[in-house]
């Protein structure tokens, strides 16, 4: 069956067919004999086409961290229902999700306000640095997810908007 | 040699108290830490010879609680307090508790720390000798018309609060009817970080760089300077990549802006490491601020004149002379730190945090970390997670042995900034030297990772499969097509 990566954000879809010994990956229409082989301290080597990668991996969940070629990559392994969910969504759809953690240190508006696309929303500080969070569009505040001085993760709910998107 | 103090405690957290630690330790001395809970697992905890938990509403709140710590030092036999960057380095305070405490706090005098801290007050002093500064206005002259004589000193400014540093609460004003909005947001992020309100303005050079000279002083009358640092490649006026030698400085330029610093150390009366930084651009340099601490970049100058500052700072502490003169320090080859932050530089270099699953740092570098495996990067500190430090006969060697050691250096399981730092140090501007502290902000294309090649995607792609038990058990669970496998029909 098709699977849904991401990797590093970016959409990749690939899956693996038994193939002798180990596998064959399927991706973009090319069919290419893999295997990987383990070694210790979470180093392994990458066999594809018969060209060796040593690598360093590991996996929790549905999640995979791979050190190849100097450098680190995020791999997700998404299921279809939550890779579209995320695919809306969006600052103009009037849902403002937090770009970083931080915390709250003013709120320049109240459930029911009708803003203007560029007002000042919030202010958030993360990391040392103050953000102004703005409307980014024309609408009624809806929701607000937090009051001044209270902390926030990345993604948390800041401020919806009502109103068509 | 015997040793300096019987034991020395470490009022700070993360690849500095490791750093710390680690000469203390050489130095046969015992090595003392305090840490808060979340800090449990991290280099200065596991190898001091005895961690000491402080608490506080928060983590950050134990590290500023001055009384605490000195109170956990006596009980444990401390006889000096190194206070690391940041936190209490700079706390004039602080520093006066520790001698009142009846032990020895590694840094200035608090005298020292109190005029030169107070960034209004260090500037008047340096202006006042002779050495120079750029044209400002000071919000404490005169408050009632600050804005006009920020106004007067023209486009463009740059505000800063009179007790800042760390570029916290800067702010550059190109369009003047701006300036009394960003007066107000400078003011209230001064207050909230530094508790204090008042502002100055300054003229802002274009295209400036940022460099810095390290002294040295001891309680005998001597100063030396270790030569500069050049930091002007920044993120948000937080510096990534630091080296020595300057690429900018002529030797007349280099002997003339490090005289100064010495200069201007001699006139404080200086003792213990300190930096004088300066602002550079066509051909001239003004005084910025004098950090009475070590700096985070103290190592570049430990690799290319060869002295542990950490050791030079505890000595002299210990009112021991600095044991060498101007003449006896060179610089040797060319040394680059780059620092290794928890950030995405493609979201505006917004912090990232998570577990650090697998750290495995670079043989070939020197890195001074704050993390080690099995540890955790939360959003409760600085995102810096380590310093990676190279040394090479000359600038270009240099730049090869970093971008290796990046490329060595394994940390899974936190998104960092290494592919933007190989990206920097693989741009032509940054190889000729061409840089100033506004360069990153220029380089946009930077910012994002790069496309990953096909033939990188699909072995990514097949690493992760094979890892993942869902993708291996979705493959046995389905019959391959017959185009899969060739023997199908036997």
């Amino acid at each position: 069956m098709q699977h849904i990566f991401t990797i590093d954000g970016e959409r990749a879809d690939a899956w693996l067919s038994p193939s002798g010994t180990s596998y064959a990956l399927i991706h973009e229409g090319e069919v290419t004999p893999v295997k990987l082989t383990e070694q210790t301290g979470n180093r392994a080597v990458l066999t594809l086409d018969g060209q060796d990668t040593p690598i360093t991996i590991v996996t929790i969940n549905d999640q995979v961290w791979v050190h190849i070629d100097g450098a680190a990559h995020e791999v997700v392994l998404q299921s279809a229902i939550d890779f579209l969910g995320s695919a809306d969504g969006g600052a103009s759809s009037g849902t403002i999700l937090a770009p970083m953690p931080g915390t709250v240190i003013s709120v320049q508006v109240a459930v029911g306000d009708a803003v203007s696309i560029g007002e000042t929303l919030m202010i958030i500080e993360s990391m040392k640095l103050e953000t102004a969070i703005k409307a980014p569009r024309d609408g009624v505040i809806e929701t607000l997810g937090f009051a001044a001085g209270q902390t926030f993760d990345q993604n948390a709910l800041l401020v919806t908007l009502e109103g068509e998107d | 040699m015997t040793s300096l103090f019987s034991a020395v405690l470490v009022a700070n957290r993360g690849e500095i108290a490791a750093r710390i630690l680690r000469t203390v330790q050489a130095m046969g001395m015992r090595g003392l830490v305090v840490y808060h809970a979340v800090d449990r697992n991290t280099p200065a905890v596991r190898m001091a010879d005895e961690a000491i938990e402080i608490d506080g509403p928060s983590p950050v709140a134990a590290y500023l609680d001055g009384a605490q710590i000195i109170a956990k030092a006596r009980a444990a036999g401390a006889e000096a307090i190194h206070p690391g960057y940041g936190f209490l380095a700079e706390n004039a305070n602080f520093a006066q508790a520790v001698a009142h405490a009846g032990m020895t706090f590694v840094g200035p005098s608090p005298d020292a720390i109190d005029l030169m801290g107070d960034k209004v007050r260090a500037r008047n002093f340096v202006a006042e000798r002779g050495f120079p500064v750029a044209p400002s206005a000071i919000e404490d002259d005169e408050p009632a018309t600050f804005v006009e004589r920020a106004r007067a000193v023209g486009a463009p400014l740059l505000i800063k609060p009179s007790a800042g540093g760390g570029g916290k609460g800067m702010r550059i004003v190109r369009d003047l009817s701006l300036l009394e909005e960003e007066i107000a947001r400078g003011r209230s992020e001064g207050q909230r970080y530094f508790g204090d309100g008042r502002l100055y303005a300054e003229r802002y050079v274009e295209r400036p760089r940022h460099i810095e000279v390290q002294v040295l002083g001891d309680a005998h009358g001597n100063v030396v300077h270790l030569f500069e640092r050049e930091c002007s490649i920044q993120r948000r006026f937080q510096k990534v990549i630091e080296e020595s030698p300057s690429p900018a400085l002529s030797p007349k330029l280099r002997a003339d802006i490090c005289e100064a610093a010495a200069g201007i150390a001699r006139a404080v009366g200086y003792t213990n490491a300190g930096t004088v930084e300066f602002i550079y651009g066509n051909g001239e340099f003004f005084f910025l601020e004098m950090n009475t601490r070590l700096q985070v970049e103290h190592p570049v100058t430990e690799e290319v004149t060869g002295r542990d500052l950490v050791a030079d700072q505890l000595r002299v502490a210990a009112g021991q002379p600095l044991g060498f003169n101007q003449e006896d320090l060179t610089i040797n080859g060319h040394a680059i730190e780059l620092r290794l932050y928890a950030e995405d530089a493609a979201r505006d270099f917004a912090p990232t945090t998570g577990p650090v699953i697998v750290f495995r740092p670079s043989p070939d570098a020197r890195i001074d970390a704050g993390v080690v495996e099995g540890g955790e990067v939360t959003a409760a500190f600085d995102p810096m997670i380590a310093k990676v430090i190279v040394h090479g006969s000359d600038r270009a060697d240099a730049i090869a042995r970093a971008d290796k050691a990046l490329a060595e250096t394994v940390l899974l399981g936190c998104r960092t900034n290494s592919g933007f730092l190989r990206r920097l140090l693989a741009d032509e501007d940054f190889r000729h030297g061409e840089f100033h502290t506004g360069t990153i902000a220029e380089k946009a294309d930077l910012l994002p990772e790069p496309e990953l090649s096909p033939d990188l995607a699909k072995r990514v792609l097949a690493a992760a499969s094979l890892s993942l038990r869902t993708t291996r058990e979705a493959a046995e669970a389905i019959p391959a097509p017959h185009s899969l496998i060739g023997d199908w029909n036997n």
